[in-house]
């Protein structure tokens, strides 16, 4: 993608020391270039969309992406599914474009549609070809607009996911993530409960309408463009198409506080496996805590950094245990959380769990080394790069990024906030949230095979998984 | 710096742009080939709009060259790639590209096993090294030979807990009986418990001599220094002799019955097969256009036909896959127990052979060519992708020039050659038919089909 490194340095010495008054945040410039992330056009509308637009020529080709900021834990009580519905709904028509006429459309330019829901924010997406951008843009706004929601095409839809439920109903990686979720915040609340047939079934036309109507709005939606476009077109485009949209933002969130609930244990019998797959899940941090940058370099040390990571070494590379041991950390608008996940053969299951706590053990009591920290800040310094490389890349890290709270200066200074990191700001986290807090266990196996190492465990809940 | 970055990604844009001509495969042109004396052949394509480089090492290796009662020989050999070398300590590899930022890792699959990574541009020399030496000089020890068997078998246990992986065995093994295809690339657990380290030890001096594999380079790179690297790095590594391929011809008995496969799968589902010429035919970009419009997406004939217009199938998968020997192009529909097998296979032969007799329209090819056309180039922005397009093109496909963009062939296309090489590879007398059936059905599954085809 095009840079211009050498002319943002000047720019920005420039801007620091005319504005280093008024926005003390300019006294980062120096740090403020050091991230790949390009330069975007950033524009309000008067409707509350806001439009980022970078212009990259290396391909012929575009990529759109739509953030409407409302995602699953928006969805009404009892209706788990319906935002699934929605967004396939989005393409099997709109006023204009009736039935498959959209979706033929959409292809007639080459264009590839998505729409993917996310806990918080739901994205749609449209690639297509530079010299087709702009009926992409009219195209996209038709669906988010006017989508036509067809009675035989809900039907379907709710049919196939509940028969996609039933094929991830087989996998016990997914089982074993329901279970995690319903542990971590509870069965009974909108985040814990998962989507089940009898949910999407529930779901009706007029639902998704009224759904639509009061979430698919502009204010707080962002419209992101990046490819070979001209910006300024782009914007006449996006004037003509979304600038009549209206809608106020009216998502209320109870929010969600992981650190005042109890620590929870469950076993789900499978039957039949021939592995225990295992999660371990601790409270974390929001999306827009300072302290961030701390937590990730933790997670990259304990699990998310393949074989520099401890459980690599302690399950892997030193016992042979597993195939497949990671941590991830999830952050979202008010809360956060990390995972640990593994599997292993019904015969290994308790020397894996104690080696597992007791890696969570030793990282909250001793902290880690500064060897590790040098390693892994010396991983993000590098990463950004790779991690930018495509449209679709440094597009979803924006609106990731933005969608939660940070400004794009926020995510421009993201290196230098890795690199300031220190071992008293990692080990603390570790010491507050892997070390005496709330902590959740799910184990997901054959009951037979595994019962006399759950009795040796002890505290699990039994139950039984019911496809 | 940026002007200059301008003009070539301008250069690339023209190059794409540019009037196609038919087997004219500009990209290609921009590689750089060159071949060392040992045999490593080396291609190097600059793409400097990112500092990224990937680096992956395509060795003419794969589960096709597992022997009887040694299936995973291959796999589990990957594995063992990265317990150390000459100059570096076990996972050390993995340890040095991380600490740059990198990702690396590796897969076996039936006709090749590449080692890939993607590191920031000023890594290339580091990663080339690593590559070298375990190329050359890889450290086979008896514990970690141990550990990653260990881990091997963990992997496997894993994949057979998927009642669809073992669908996916079974119905590999019928599809190509007594053939290198017939088991996937993870191998036997039972011959993989019987492995022994003399056995890796052969296979690596059999098969990972430089004159057996192809190192392919992407990124913000200048081909000249990359090559300059590459003779510094890999020149010294002798050369061996070339390894012999198995035979792949592929003698299937006449089509008979539908073969008939239970699982642990929450619904039934019926499937079809055809075989599909070897990678490198001239009929493949065809052939891919033809599965694309059959198959792939919301507006796919077999699709609309199963899933949209009718309440036949409740989902569906068409998957064409390409090898150096004979492919395959299968389709699966999953559907309610109360709507027959043979009910289903009766719809996909119907819409097969309206291809057969009626052709495609202007409009269904025009369609899938701008969709193949964008897809190429979104795969252009990624070094990654480039770098497995090129290797593949070359290892694979059997010559980069020819195969590694198709954009002039896929704008070429008519609805005539699709008709004729839907006559030549998808005629439904050749058609291999599967019926999966659940080991257990749900009751309520049963009632809801009931009332789905009652209502």
């Amino acid at each position: 993608m095009p840079t211009s490194s050498s002319l943002l340095r000047k720019t920005s010495v420039l801007l620091t020391v005319l504005l280093v008054v008024a926005l003390p945040v300019m006294a980062w410039g120096a740090e403020v270039e050091a991230s790949p992330l390009p330069q975007f056009s950033d524009e309000t509308l008067p409707n509350g969309l806001r439009l980022l637009v970078t212009e990259d020529h290396e391909q012929p080709a575009a990529v759109v992406r739509l953030l409407i900021p409302v995602g699953s834990r928006d969805e009404p009580p009892r209706q788990a599914g319906l935002l699934r519905i929605l967004t396939s709904a989005l393409s099997e028509g709109t006023t204009a474009h009736p039935d498959l006429a959209f979706l033929l459309a959409v292809e007639s330019i080459g264009g590839a549609f998505s729409a993917s829901p996310g806990m918080e924010f739901t994205v749609l997406g449209l690639d297509v070809l530079s010299a087709d951008v702009h009926d992409g843009l009219s195209l996209l706004a038709e669906a988010v607009r006017s989508p036509a929601f067809p009675k035989p095409a809900v039907k379907r839809i709710r049919r196939e996911i509940r028969a996609t439920l039933a094929v991830s109903d087989a996998s016990p990686a997914a089982v074993l993530g329901n279970h995690a979720r319903a542990l971590i915040y509870g069965e009974d609340s909108r985040l814990g409960c998962r989507t089940l047939p009898r949910t999407v079934k529930s779901v009706g036309r007029d639902d998704l309408i009224a759904f639509h109507a009061s979430h698919f709005v502009p204010d707080g939606a962002i419209l992101a463009v990046m490819g070979d476009v001209d910006g300024d077109t782009i914007h006449e485009t996006v004037l003509a198409h979304f600038a009549s949209w209206q809608g106020a933002r009216n998502t209320k969130r109870p929010s969600v506080d992981l650190a005042q609930r109890a620590s929870a244990k469950r076993f789900v019998g499978m039957r039949g496996l021939r592995k225990a797959h295992i999660a371990l899940a601790y409270p974390g941090l929001p999306a827009d805590d300072p302290e961030l940058p701390a937590w990730r370099i933790l997670d990259y040390i304990l699990g998310s950094g393949g074989f520099s990571s401890r459980l690599m070494a302690a399950l892997r590379s030193d016992e042979g245990q597993t195939y497949e041991v990671r941590s991830f950390v999830r952050y979202r608008s008010d809360h956060g959380y990390m995972g640990i996940v593994t599997s292993t053969e019904n015969t290994q299951l308790a020397k894996v769990h104690e080696i597992l706590v007791s890696e969570m053990a030793r990282l909250s009591e001793r902290g880690i080394t500064e060897d590790e920290l040098t390693r892994a800040k010396s991983y993000f310094a590098g990463s950004f790069a790779l991690s930018l490389e495509t449209p679709d890349m440094v597009l979803g890290h924006v609106l990731d990024g933005v969608a939660t709270g940070n400004t794009l200066d926020d995510l421009r200074r993201e290196p230098a906030a890795l690199q300031a990191v220190t071992k008293s700001d990692v080990d603390a986290l570790a010491q507050r949230f892997l070390g005496g807090g709330p902590r959740w266990d799910v184990i997901v196996g054959d009951e037979k095979a595994l019962s006399p190492t759950l009795d040796a465990l002890g505290g699990f809940e039994r139950v039984r998984h019911k496809k | 710096m940026v002007l200059a970055v301008r003009i070539h990604s301008v250069a690339i844009v023209l190059l794409f742009l540019a009037a196609p001509t038919p087997g004219d495969d500009m990209l290609a042109h921009a590689v750089v080939e060159h071949t060392l004396e040992n045999g490593l052949k080396v291609l190097v394509l600059e793409k400097p709009s990112a500092p990224v480089a990937a680096v992956q090492v395509w060795y003419r290796v794969g589960s096709r060259d597992d022997v009887a009662g040694r299936r995973g020989l291959a796999h589990l050999f990957e594995h063992l790639m990265f317990r150390g070398s000459a100059s570096y300590g076990s996972e050390e590899h993995s340890r040095m590209v991380d600490s740059v930022g990198g990702r690396c890792n590796a897969f076996t699959f039936f006709d090749m096993t590449v080692y890939h990574q993607c590191v920031p541009a000023d890594s290339l020399e580091m990663t080339l090294r690593l590559e070298a030496d375990r190329m050359g000089r890889l450290d086979l020890d008896a514990e970690s030979f141990e550990k990653e068997r260990n881990i091997v078998r963990q992997e496997i246990l894993g994949y057979r807990d998927d009642p669809f992986f073992d669908l996916l065995t079974q119905t590999l093994s019928s599809f190509y009986p007594d053939h290198p295809y017939s088991c996937t690339p993870l191998g036997a657990l039972e011959d993989v418990e019987s492995i022994t380290l003399e056995d890796c030890r052969a296979f690596y001096r059999q098969y990972y001599g430089p004159g057996n594999a192809v190192l392919v380079i992407v990124g913000d790179v200048d081909a000249e220094d990359a090559l300059a690297m590459c003779t510094r790095e890999f020149g010294a590594l002798p050369a061996q002799p070339s390894p012999a391929s198995p035979s792949l011809q592929l003698t299937q008995a006449a089509v008979e019955k539908p073969v008939k496969l239970r699982g642990d799968i929450p619904v039934p589902a019926t499937g079809v097969a055809f075989r599909l010429p070897e990678a490198d035919h001239p009929d493949r970009v065809a052939l891919k256009a033809l599965v694309h419009l059959l198959s792939q997406g919301e507006t796919s004939r077999l699709h609309r036909a199963l899933v949209r217009d009718s309440d036949l199938a409740v989902m569906d998968l068409g998957y064409p896959q390409f090898m150096q020997g004979p492919g395959v192009f299968a389709y699966v529909a999953g559907h309610l127990p109360t709507v027959s097998s043979k009910k289903v296979e009766r719809a996909i032969r119907k819409e097969l052979d309206q291809v057969l007799e009626g052709g495609v329209t202007n409009e269904e090819l025009s369609r899938a060519k701008r969709q193949m056309l964008r897809a190429c180039a979104m795969k252009c922005y990624s070094a990654e992708a480039l770098a497995h397009a090129l290797g593949t093109a070359e290892v694979i496909e059997g010559d980069f020039r020819k195969h590694l963009c198709h954009c002039a062939e896929i704008e070429a296309l008519t609805p005539a050659d699709l008709q004729r090489v839907a006559r030549a590879y998808l005629n439904v007398e050749d058609m291999r038919v599967f019926r999966f059936k659940p080991d257990r059905v749900s009751p309520l599954v049963w009632l809801y089909g009931l009332t789905q085809s009652v209502l």
